[in-house]
């Protein structure tokens, strides 16, 4: 069974930016798949074999992160670290180690990689078993310089909640490396550069939620029904309880990092009240657009 | 007429009632194995590793890493075999597509069940060991000749399950390529290719550049930087910080296997080091790179004419080898200069120099002055050149299994066609000369010695009701019936008789091409030549007895549909494997039954024909189709004339004198009477110049 788009709601806005960007002849644009999702990619201006290369080097990045996080390729790092229970890892794949636990933190833990044994047990269709908790939580994952390890048998991580957006995230950092900063780059979230795009924020129900006009940001939607498990649950899964009753229909966060405003949306679905999206939003989120499953938004 | 309606009602019903119970579809089909089952077919050093889908699994190497896939082919390659059920076999691969092991999980292939037994299809798996999937199998045929000039791979067949193991194979190859397409991206349509040293263009490196020949990586400092950030290694380069903009690797990539590419970039010393080394050897394909950053390609480590360390290719999705060719290399001017290597890689080896493949660079940090840890990032490049500059071998692909089916099988198929042609016409256009010739008794006997022995024992086109569950499962349960195709000799048969039903109904196949109906006749010539005592049914036993072949059938449909494993048994009320698949050397009760059979005709005559074969049930059926009344008869034919009823060996004639198509076998006997002067009763009387009395209310026998 492949999860193939983890989000059944896209922030569905490539053509609304490209057409509020206005899309130049110029403009390198390509398009395809990557991390199982759509993915896309606008370059802005320069010399067009710079922007080849450039093209080149991002593609290149794409398929680095999907060896490195794919939970489905049995042999990217991840794999090899679920199925080993340790790992000796490379720098890009501590960088998002780094990432997803200050997200812990940051969401008291509401964010948390180790709660994939809870998901392939529901993925398998069968109930949650109390027992799987001993070996779910963020704090029995020890990095020891570049040695990941898990100290607990049995554990195993997704990072389904952040890949998305830290392969955004270097996908635009390898653009701007080759001299290219007014990007438009959609590998799961988005990322726009030097220039403003208009990006607009799906509802649950397809509709249009809200419009954000951004620059030099980052914008991840996390949907309750994005995919769901063979049981009928959401494949959000709460790191703590199993059966809880989940905050919101989605969750939009608008942040400096793909990465960041990707695992803040997921954790975001997991908290019931605004309590946590306000003091997100006085840290590391610009913005957030929440969406209960009657439709009702709020918008901090 | 009233009786052939009643016939054909009783029938319709019969079929009706099988359909009817078909309905419901409850298709047997195989449940998937456990875990615990497939794990039982993996042997040392694998082990079963995870799930990758239905009754797939990795194989898992001592080294714990992924090294092949395990699968059964039954839900990849649902193929249905000659009993409609799938040959379900448990297949090994490597993940560089070589056969582990096929071993056999389930089947119901009648001639394996019994007859043969399962060897020698456990025999016929275990040739694929080693094989690759890239490979062009090839079931040989012990029929036809193998070309040894083809790079085709022939597998041993086995004789008379020719079908079956097609079926196998399809099965194996249909699966394992499935999870090739699904796990290996890329292998299993591989073509090779090599340089074709007749394309020479004048090329300079600004052509190379600007047709896309060369390819051009480009990794700035900023970039590599970006990919260590926020790791221990993000500040121990300080080169990247400082001069962010600057190319950390800055790599092109030239396939130097085409000699117009190669003098492009290649002063001539070098040139002629490149020729050289390419004699030596002719199969590898050799690749220029030169690196103009600071990244430098190779370690301190490295040691000429060894892999490079920090280079590394894939193709495919499957890694390519990399060696370094040792050339000393002066590069023309105009060619960017730099650390410059040419890197061989062996097309032998599944390297394909006119697709894309992909060069991998690692960049490589250190932390720490002593004992320092390594941080690596690989970036890649995809490289395509050309295809105008390769000859490029399309794989060989081997014909559709139905028309090897019909390649292997010329002569055989020849020969068939002139025995059914010779057959049709003598009992077509030529029916009352044929019927009336003085010796037409050995000729019949004759051909049907023909039948028996090259229809039936050589060609093994003894036509069966296996094949009709076949299609009747096929068709109830929508399953594919190319199985129908592999069996070219009894395609053909089965195609004239489907085209004899419209001329003759079922007379054509049960009296002339079934070759266990010769041998009854034989046994009854026999019995007749030792004089013994024949039974005579009498008529109203006859007429219940006649219909009991339809309720054979109605059960063989039936448990076909329900009992698969029963009907294996049941189909065994045909003799035909017995007599001839296995030339009555099986065990003691099928042969016992099968030459009881043939005993029983020589005092009942064709006893099983008429009264059990649910084969001929069906031609029976089939005989519906019948367009025309093609024995003729004359007013006196019945009344008063018995004459030919009671000539009738099959009791095909009734006392009205009407013909029962549907049990007539088309001896041709009551045609020769008909036509003779000398035995046609109202014919001898109109020679005397009488005539035959007016009918009487009730017929008399008349004894010859």
């Amino acid at each position: 069974m492949k999860v193939s788009r983890r989000r059944f709601l896209a922030i569905s806005a490539v053509a609304a930016g490209a057409a509020a960007l206005g899309l130049r002849d110029r403009d390198l644009h390509w398009q395809g798949v990557a991390l199982g999702a759509d993915a896309s990619l606008t370059l802005s201006g320069g010399d067009p074999q710079k922007a080849q290369i450039a093209l080149a080097a991002a593609l290149d990045t794409i398929r680095r992160m999907e060896r490195l996080f794919s939970l489905y390729d049995p042999a990217s790092a991840l794999s090899v670290l679920n199925r080993a229970g340790s790992l000796e890892a490379e720098p890009e794949f501590l960088r998002l180690m780094a990432i997803a636990g200050e997200t812990h933190r940051l969401t008291g833990g509401l964010f948390d990689p180790t709660v994939q044994p809870l998901f392939a047990r529901a993925l398998a269709g069968h109930q949650p078993d109390p027992a799987l908790y001993d070996r779910i939580g963020w704090h029995h994952v020890s990095i020891n310089s570049s040695r990941i390890s898990y100290e607990r048998p049995g554990m195993a991580m997704t990072l389904n909640g952040i890949a998305q957006g830290f392969a955004t995230d270097r996908v635009s950092e390898t653009l701007a490396a080759h001299g290219f900063t007014a990007t438009l780059v959609n590998v799961g979230e988005f990322k726009i550069g030097n220039r403003s795009a208009s990006i607009g924020v799906a509802g649950t129900n397809g509709d249009l939620a809200g419009q954000l006009t951004l620059e030099n940001a980052a914008v991840a939607t996390s949907a309750s029904n994005g995919f769901m498990l063979p049981g009928g649950g959401s494949h959000i899964l709460h790191p703590q309880m199993a059966s809880v009753a989940l905050g919101w229909a989605s969750a939009t966060v608008v942040a400096p990092t793909a990465a960041m405003a990707d695992a803040l949306s997921t954790a975001l679905i997991l908290s019931p009240g605004e309590e946590l999206a306000r003091s997100l939003v006085s840290g590391p989120a610009r913005t957030i657009v929440l969406q209960d499953t009657a439709g009702q938004t709020v918008t901090l | 007429m009233g009786g052939l309606f009643k016939t054909l009602i009783k029938m319709l019903t019969a079929l009706a009632l099988c359909l009817a119970a078909a309905l419901p579809l409850l298709a047997a089909e195989g449940k998937l194995m456990t875990r615990e089952e497939a794990a039982s077919f993996v042997e040392p050093p694998y082990m079963l590793g995870e799930s990758i889908g239905p009754g797939a699994w990795e194989l898992i190497n001592l080294d714990s890493r992924v090294a092949g896939y395990g699968f059964e082919s039954e839900p990849l390659a649902p193929l249905p075999g000659f009993s409609g059920a799938p040959i379900n076999i448990f297949v090994q691969i490597t993940i560089e597509g070589r056969f582990i092991d096929t071993k056999l999980v389930s089947h119901n292939e009648p001639i394996f069940v019994s007859g043969l037994g399962e060897a020698p299809l456990r025999a016929f798996l275990s040739q694929y060991k080693g094989r690759s999937i890239t490979d062009s199998l090839v079931v040989g045929v012990p029929y036809g000749g193998k070309n040894d000039a083809s790079s085709l791979v022939y597998l041993d067949g086995v004789t008379k399950a020719t079908a079956s193991v097609r079926i196998a194979h399809e099965s194996i190859l249909g699966a394992a390529q499935a999870i090739a397409r699904e796990k290996m991206e890329g292998l299993g349509a591989r073509s090779s290719a090599r340089p074709d040293p007749a394309v020479q263009e004048a090329l300079t490196w600004d052509d190379l550049v600007a047709k896309g020949i060369a390819t051009r990586r480009l990794v700035t400092n900023s970039e590599v930087q970006a990919a260590f950030t926020g790791t221990k290694f993000a500040d121990d380069d300080p080169e990247a910080l400082d001069n962010p903009e600057a190319a950390y690797l800055d790599l092109w990539v030239v396939d130097v296997g085409p000699p117009s590419v190669a003098a492009a970039v290649f002063e001539k010393d070098t040139l002629a080091q490149l020729k050289q080394f390419l004699s030596i050897s002719p199969d590898a394909e050799p690749v220029l790179v030169i690196e103009a950053g600071r990244h430098g390609l190779v370690t301190d480590e490295f040691i000429r004419n060894t892999s490079p360390d920090l280079l590394s290719a894939e193709q495919g999705g499957l890694p390519v080898a990399l060696r370094d060719a040792d050339l000393s290399i002066e590069l023309k001017s105009g060619v960017p200069q730099g650390v410059a290597l040419v890197l061989r890689t062996d097309r032998r080896l599944g390297f394909n120099p006119a697709a894309e493949w992909t060069l991998k660079v690692r960049a490589l940090r250190a932390h720490g002055s002593f004992q320092p840890e390594m941080g690596q990032v690989d970036f890649s490049t995809p490289v395509t050149t050309p295809e105008r500059f390769f000859i490029v071998e399309e794989a060989v692909r081997a014909d559709p299994l139905w028309m090897q089916a019909i390649s292997s099988r010329i002569p055989d198929l020849a020969a068939l066609a002139i025995l059914l042609a010779l057959v049709f016409t003598a009992n077509g256009p030529l029916m009352s000369r044929f019927a009336g010739l003085a010796n037409y008794r050995a000729i019949r006997l004759a051909i049907l010695a023909v039948v028996t022995g090259f229809v039936g024992w050589w060609g093994q086109g003894q036509l069966s009701i296996v094949t009709v569950l076949g299609v009747v499962r096929g068709v109830a349960q929508g399953a594919d019936m190319s199985f129908l195709l592999y069996d070219s000799f009894a395609l053909l048969l089965w195609i004239a008789v489907l085209v004899s039903f419209v001329i003759w109904g079922r007379a054509l196949f049960c009296g002339w091409l079934c070759p266990f109906g010769a041998m009854q006749e034989f046994a009854d010539v026999l019995g007749r030549w030792l004089r013994l005592p024949q039974l005579s049914v009498p008529a109203k036993l006859d007429a219940v007895l006649v219909n009991l072949k339809y309720v054979v059938l109605a059960l063989l449909v039936a448990t076909a549909l329900y009992a698969p494993a029963l009907n294996d048994k049941l189909v065994e009320v045909e003799p035909f494997k017995t007599a001839v698949t296995t030339f009555f050397v099986r065990e003691w009760y099928y042969v016992a039954y099968a030459g009881g059979l043939l005993l029983l005709s020589m005092v009942l005559f064709k006893g099983f024909c008429r009264y059990l074969c649910p084969l001929g049930a069906v031609m029976a059926i089939g005989g519906l189709l019948r367009g025309r009344k093609w024995i003729a008869r004359r007013a006196e034919c019945g009344s008063p004339c018995q004459l030919c009823k009671v000539k009738c060996s099959y009791k095909a004639i009734k006392p009205s004198g009407a013909i029962a198509y549907n049990e007539c076998f088309g001896c041709l006997d009551c045609v020769r009477i008909h036509d003779d002067v000398r035995q046609c009763v109202p014919l001898v009387l109109a020679g005397k110049g009488r005539a035959l009395p007016q009918p009487r209310p009730r017929a008399t026998q008349v004894t010859a």
